[in-house]
């Protein structure tokens, strides 16, 4: 009857669900070559290349992952790491919320690389954007060349997350986006939204307040 | 698995495949993708001698239908195949193997029970086996094509040549989650507890209860539908069509609920004499949305003394309806109440704001009311004796009128067992007595339309008196579709997961030929041009445009798309499936962009091939592509400053690049003149060739510059680079042509006076010649003058070049001061050029 317990959870008003949707603009920066596509196309799709081709532009894919209520939407903007390239950066992180800077635990100088892209964004992206350090290709870890140790105290004096992750093997890939959605502030209308667009333009890839209910 | 799902599972997989096509074994395993774990079934199948393994995405385990399994992966079982156990590590991965083939690494997990592992082993002796057979020759693998593309996501023509948007992440989320509701909701019984009482203008006195009416049931209903007539019929009333509910009769409602519950008013809505007053629990509140009301008069006059009311909300996922109305009265106006009931159904609209329904547009609809049909018959006092429904119902107008489908089409009622409900004399349980003396008639009736609803009771109250009408009550089990929030949660999560696969895999792509266009050496004056192939191979319609980019530095620059000496054919535009463009790219460095050139290339390396500019092709939502545009500049004297070509002691071609920065950036002449006192070399040889052969040309400058494009420019630039020793390649109208060219092209104008100063000092002449002194650097005003003497020589040429003080004026004003208004400057060179220098000139001539 009538009185029965009716399913699970708490009943609401039909058409607006608990279930909070935020979204997140994030974007992957770090010298060339060191796995930011194929980080991104672990996370996406599940999958690894051996062979990634080179990124010569921006790529975008979005992908949701679920942290308790909240439903958080990364729009993920996987960038050239090209030198050339450089100056075309801002467009990506203008705006960003999240950044994940990557280097190779196999190559110092994407270490230091990834180093002046974040100093970089400290200056220059917004001022509560959530950074994370990924030292990519873990599975190599025979020929590293960046110590764990030194990476992470260089990630707690900045304030950033960090992970030694593998695109390869997929350790720590669904873990640091797991981490940084869980950093991200998720109430109402926190922070300014810009236009997820590199400029502001017509497109409607844009996300108004941050949470939708 | 155990072995009859197993079973099951293979057979499943097994009708994937033609015939011919051998499953040889399966395997039930996992991919995380973002923080999802998705089943997966492997499954290793033979075709001829060649094997490959497939991939599954398992929407429904264990699978039964072909449409729970789709094909993820296909991977043909070659030399490069490849499964790897090695990768695994601890917690989850160390349940991890990956497999290889051609570009393909994919990464799977596995259930770590025991069967699974049995299964595992035996799957994986297969694989070796079959990976040893492989031989080229074997390796036909034609027979997976069908597959592959299977895979891809269909074309639909209609989107793919822009017929039709394509579908947005919003419309598929709704469709998606629409799609998969029968998984996260289910049916729940509500009460709904129906009443209808044509009141006949009876008030709701303080004694009267309507507990007898509303209260027959053990257990409290959910939902009370009441609808009263006849409330008030004066003519005040009806001429206003009142609308105003009236809350005696709320309150009479609110306080005759069932008593084991708390009940609140959800929605009341009256026309004259007719009001519907929804009650719900308090409980049940919070689960309905979209209430709204609608109201419809009938008759002549559509006053509202006859109608309906009625209210719509939707409970949970089911959307409801109550009607209230009372139908034209008499016995012979049938007709005219099967119009009324015509008209409230096709006039009664309900919009919450976002969409609007009519009536039948409901899940679960109640119509209730005075509806006013009565008993044909000649013998109304038979009726009187037989007040069983049973005996009349052939009779009943309604009964007739339903059955030939006129009212009430679909509609159900349940079965009559109460006596008729009209008409009795007020306070008594007797039939009237007045002198009409009117049959009796099953007036008062309760009908519902929609699946799920059992009626539970449907009777009159005969101990009500007030009126001539006895109240009808009808009680319900609505079964009503429910969310259940654990289910919906999951499967909400799933859908915007596939929301998200779903926005990747139909993202618009665009392929360029190449990334990088080189356009080799660039010269001063010349015209490149690059074609950019731009193909769209994908199921979409793609919308490009190059994008501006950022500057770097925060002033408020203008944002630009690229440099303003490129040129893009096509900036924006659109490409429907399986077209393609050539994008032209041209660049032509002119007097503007060749000093600006040589700023940019600073740092440049002479011989290097640099990045001179990057386009953002955007391809709208879709991915960026950067097209880097490669290229050597040549200096030129063009482009240079009117002293660095006076340090210049050999051809400008044999300086690099980063000499003559240096050279530019010698503000303060540490590097001595190499050049005659009077202007620099170029300046010279344009002007001493003039003298000789140019003063009696006819318009030697023209006003509309026609030799600006002249292919001899290009000779006279690399007569003048390379300092040849070659006769002057040029007419005497291309020379007058370059004269000008150099003033523009160096990067600050000649008279450095702004206009502001002229304004001030126009016409003096002494006072300009001190502005002259005063505001223009030597070097500058050494030129200027000498540049006026040979102006004055062809202005004294006029009979036979044609060109007056006015014309060359006109046209070497803005060439030398490069203002916004040209009126000022040109009366400045008009007071030179008609006034006498010579005296100035030597002075200034003669200062080092």
């Amino acid at each position: 009857m009538a009185n029965n317990q009716r399913g699970g959870g708490i009943q609401r008003p039909n058409g607006a669900t608990q279930n909070k949707i935020c979204q997140f603009k994030l974007v992957l920066l770090g010298e060339s070559a060191v796995g930011k596509s194929s980080l991104v196309l672990r996370f996406v799709k599940g999958q690894f290349h051996e062979y990634q081709e080179s990124t010569i532009g921006a790529a975008f894919l979005t992908q949701t992952v679920h942290i308790e209520e909240t439903a958080v939407k990364f729009e993920i903007w996987d960038t050239a790491g090209q030198e050339r390239y450089h100056s075309l950066a801002p467009m990506y992180y203008r705006g960003a919320q999240a950044a994940i800077v990557v280097y190779d635990i196999q190559n110092q100088d994407s270490f230091v690389r990834a180093q002046t892209w974040v100093k970089e964004l400290q200056r220059q992206a917004s001022p509560n954007i959530v950074i994370a350090l990924a030292g990519n290709k873990a599975d190599l870890a025979a020929s590293r060349a960046v110590d764990y140790e030194e990476a992470k105290q260089y990630a707690d004096e900045n304030g950033l997350l960090f992970m030694e992750t593998s695109a390869k093997t997929a350790v720590n890939v669904n873990e640091i986006f797991l981490a940084i959605a869980k950093k991200l502030p998720k109430n109402e209308g926190t922070g300014p939204q810009q236009n997820i667009r590199p400029s502001g333009n017509e497109t409607n890839r844009t996300s108004g307040n941050c949470c939708s209910k | 698995m155990s072995d009859n799902i197993k079973h099951a599972t293979f057979l499943t997989v097994e009708k994937k495949f033609r015939q011919g096509e051998v499953v040889v074994a399966i395997l039930e395993a996992y991919q995380i993708v973002g923080a999802e774990h998705q089943n997966r079934i492997l499954a290793v199948v033979k075709s001829g001698s060649s094997s490959a393994l497939f991939s599954f995405d398992c929407y429904n385990y264990p699978p039964i239908n072909l449409s729970d399994l789709h094909i993820t992966s296909v991977l043909p079982i070659n030399e490069t195949f490849l499964i790897d156990n090695s990768t695994a590590g601890y917690g989850v991965s160390s349940h991890q193997f990956q497999i290889m083939s051609g570009n393909e690494n994919l990464t799977y997990y596995y259930y770590p029970d025991e069967e699974t592992l049995r299964s595992k082993e035996v799957f994986e002796k297969i694989l070796k086996r079959l990976i040893q057979e492989y031989t080229e020759e074997n390796g036909d693998f034609s027979w997976l094509q069908a597959y592959k593309s299977s895979d891809f996501t269909e074309i639909d023509y209609n989107i793919a040549s822009n017929k039709f948007p394509p579908k947005n992440r919003e419309s598929k989320f709704r469709e998606e989650l629409e799609r998969r509701k029968p998984e996260y909701t289910m049916y729940e019984p509500y009460k709904v507890y129906c009443a209808t009482w044509n009141v006949n203008l009876n008030q709701p006195v303080e004694d009267l209860s309507l507990r007898e009416l509303l209260f027959t049931t053990n257990d409290a209903p959910d939902i009370y539908c009441i609808g009263l007539q006849e409330i008030d019929m004066s003519a005040e009333t009806i001429i206003k069509s009142e609308t105003r509910p009236d809350y005696n009769w709320i309150a009479k409602i609110l306080e005759g609920a069932h008593p084991s519950d708390i009940y609140e008013e959800l929605v009341t809505v009256r026309l004259v004499g007719m009001m519907l007053t929804i009650l719900v629990k308090k409980s049940i509140r919070s689960s309905i949305s979209k209430i709204c009301t609608s109201m419809v008069g009938t008759g002549t006059l559509k006053f509202g003394n006859k109608g309906g009311v009625g209210a719509s909300f939707q409970l949970n996922e089911t959307c409801l309806c109550f009607v209230n109305s009372h139908l034209a009265a008499h016995v012979q106006e049938f007709e005219r109440r099967n119009e009324d009931h015509d008209e409230i159904l096709r006039r009664m609209q309900f919009n919450d704001g976002f969409k609007s329904r009519n009536i039948l547009e409901h899940d679960q609809i109640f119509w209730i009311g005075d509806l006013n049909y009565r008993i044909t018959i000649a013998d109304d006092d038979q009726i009187k004796m037989f007040c069983s429904y049973d005996k009349w119902f052939y009779f009943d107008q309604l009964h007739i009128e339903k059955q030939k489908k006129r009212v009430f089409r679909d509609f159900q009622e349940g079965k009559i067992t109460f006596k008729a409900t009209y008409k009795y004399d007020p306070g008594t349980d007797e039939w009237d007595s007045s002198e009409k003396s009117r049959a009796p008639a099953w007036c008062d009736r309760i009908f519902w339309k929609g699946s799920r609803i059992e009626q539970l009771a449907y009777n009159s109250i005969m101990q009500l008196r007030m009126s001539d009408h006895k109240p009808v009550y009808g009680v319900f089990i609505s079964y009503i579709l429910t969310r259940d929030e654990q289910k919906f949660k999951k499967i909400h999560e799933e859908v915007l997961k596939t929301v998200d696969k779903f926005e990747n895999d139909n993202q618009p792509q665009l392929v360029v030929a190449e990334t990088d266009l080189d356009f080799g050496i660039i010269q001063y004056h010349e015209h490149y041009s690059r074609e950019l192939l731009v193909a769209n191979n994908c199921h979409l319609p793609a919308h490009f445009k190059f994008l501006p980019k950022s500057s770097d530095n925060q002033r408020n620059e203008r944002e630009k798309v690229c440099e303003d000496w490129i040129k893009i054919s096509h900036p924006k535009g659109e490409l429907l499936t399986g077209n393609s463009l050539s994008i032209r790219i041209d660049i032509f460095i002119d007097e503007i962009a060749a000093p600006e050139i040589m700023k940019k290339l600073c740092d440049a390396k002479t011989g290097v091939k640099g990045p001179l500019d990057i386009l953002v092709l955007h391809i709208e939502n879709g991915r960026d592509i950067f097209i880097t545009i490669f290229g050597e500049y040549q200096p030129s004297v063009f482009g240079l400053r009117l002293d660095t070509l006076m340090k210049l002691n050999k051809p400008v071609l044999e300086y690099s690049l980063k000499e003559l920065n240096e050279i530019e950036c010698d503000v303060n002449n540490l590097i001595p003149f190499y050049n005659s006192a009077k202007g620099p070399r170029e300046i010279y040889l344009m002007i001493d060739y003039l003298y000789r052969n140019g003063l009696n040309i006819p318009h030697l400058f023209h006003v509309l510059r026609k030799h600006r494009l002249s292919p001899r420019i290009c000779a006279i630039r690399d007569w003048l680079d390379t300092w040849s020793v070659e006769p002057f390649p040029g007419t005497p109208q291309t020379a007058a042509e370059v004269l000008l060219k150099i003033f523009e092209s160096s990067p600050e104008p000649l008279v450095t006076i702004t206009e502001r100063e002229l304004s001030i000092y126009l016409p003096n002449f002494e006072r300009c010649r001190e502005l002259v002194q005063n505001k223009i650097p030597l070097l500058n005003r050494k030129i200027f003058l000498y540049l006026i003497m040979f102006l004055k020589e062809i202005q004294r040429n006029y009979m036979t070049n044609g060109m007056d003080d006015r014309s060359i004026a006109k046209i070497f004003a803005p060439a030398l001061c490069r203002h916004k208004q040209d009126q000022l400057s040109q009366r400045f060179l008009l007071l030179f050029l008609s006034n006498d220098i010579k005296e100035f000139a030597k002075i200034e001539f003669d200062k080092n």
